[in-house]
């Protein structure tokens, strides 16, 4: 009897030409096994539990990095600001102090 | 699904942030598998599964849908691997380079007996590098021909081609050496 194709071989399976031919029976069990082995090792794999985590850790520093607190900033605005309405309070009286002592001085 | 990805308005940050953790939810597994298929090391998987997932993160605010979301997502793990695999020294082209030799960790100093049920590191690596991946995709992704194509962006046909002449080459070595053990 002529040997099928290898593709037909396993389309027919076990029952087919290998049930009666020696070396293609070795053959189909040797798919099968291979078939096996794979699926055995990698049927199931899936991400570890702590990956997902790590992630989110990740992304956290990096939004920590990229944007910083801008307390420092609105605490340097509000200093500013301070300094400012001091000196616009100030200034005339100042300034009128000033001319006094000119005018005193002349 | 992915309703807020590419429509400013305010509240992006907590859509976005939805969005992300919809894409850790149902991708990861997905996007480890890929890598562990490229890179054939558990731990440099995990690495770079961690990068393409901050990746898209990043990506995530000018992401528009010109392609789908798994096609970019892919895309993204396929070359985060292939920059890992340049990191390490190893053929950092592509699924296509000729017989490169991968480190495949699991492997074990079990060589291939005649007698003993094959080892999956052993087989895997008996094969030419452009049909480890997909090999080892195949059986991951529960034998979906489509999911591998997409994920390792190959035609379907040639996924077919590939996986059906790794397995041919394997059970025909294999089917040798056992008729050979067995007239010795």
């Amino acid at each position: 009897m002529a040997c099928p194709d290898f593709d037909e071989l396993i389309r027919q399976g076990p029952n087919g030409h290998a049930g009666h031919c020696d070396e293609c029976r070795a053959l189909w069990d040797a798919w099968t096994e291979v078939d096996e082995a794979f699926e055995s090792a990698f049927a199931g794999v899936a991400a570890p539990p702590k990956m997902a985590p790590a992630v989110r850790a990740r992304i956290a520093r990096e939004l920590g990095i990229r944007r910083p607190s801008i307390l420092p900033e609105a605490l340097d605005l509000i200093g500013w600001a301070a300094v400012l309405a001091l000196l616009a309070i100030m200034l005339p009286h100042l300034l009128l102090r000033f001319g006094a002592a000119l005018a005193g001085a002349g | 699904m992915f309703r807020n990805i590419g429509a400013p308005r305010p509240g992006l940050k907590k859509a976005m942030a939805e969005d992300f953790e919809r894409i850790v939810r149902d991708y990861q597994d997905k996007i480890f598998r890929l890598a562990f298929s490229m890179l054939g090391d558990h731990a440099a998987a995990e690495e770079a599964a961690q990068d393409a997932l901050v990746r898209i993160w990043r990506g995530l605010p000018g992401f528009r849908g010109a392609s789908s979301l798994s096609t970019w997502i892919y895309a993204i793990t396929r070359n985060t691997c292939l920059s890992a695999r340049g990191r390490r020294g190893l053929a950092a082209d592509s699924l296509e380079e000729p017989a490169a030799r991968i480190a495949v960790e699991m492997r074990v100093a079990k060589a291939w007996s005649a007698a003993a049920a094959p080892d999956a590191a052993a087989l895997l690596d008996r094969l030419p590098a452009k049909y480890r991946a997909v090999v080892a995709l195949f059986y991951m992704q529960e034998k979906s021909y489509d999911e591998v194509a997409r994920m390792l962006d190959l035609p379907i046909g040639t996924v077919k081609t590939y996986l059906f002449r790794a397995r041919q080459s394997l059970s025909e070595e294999l089917a040798r050496e056992r008729v050979k053990k067995g007239e010795a």
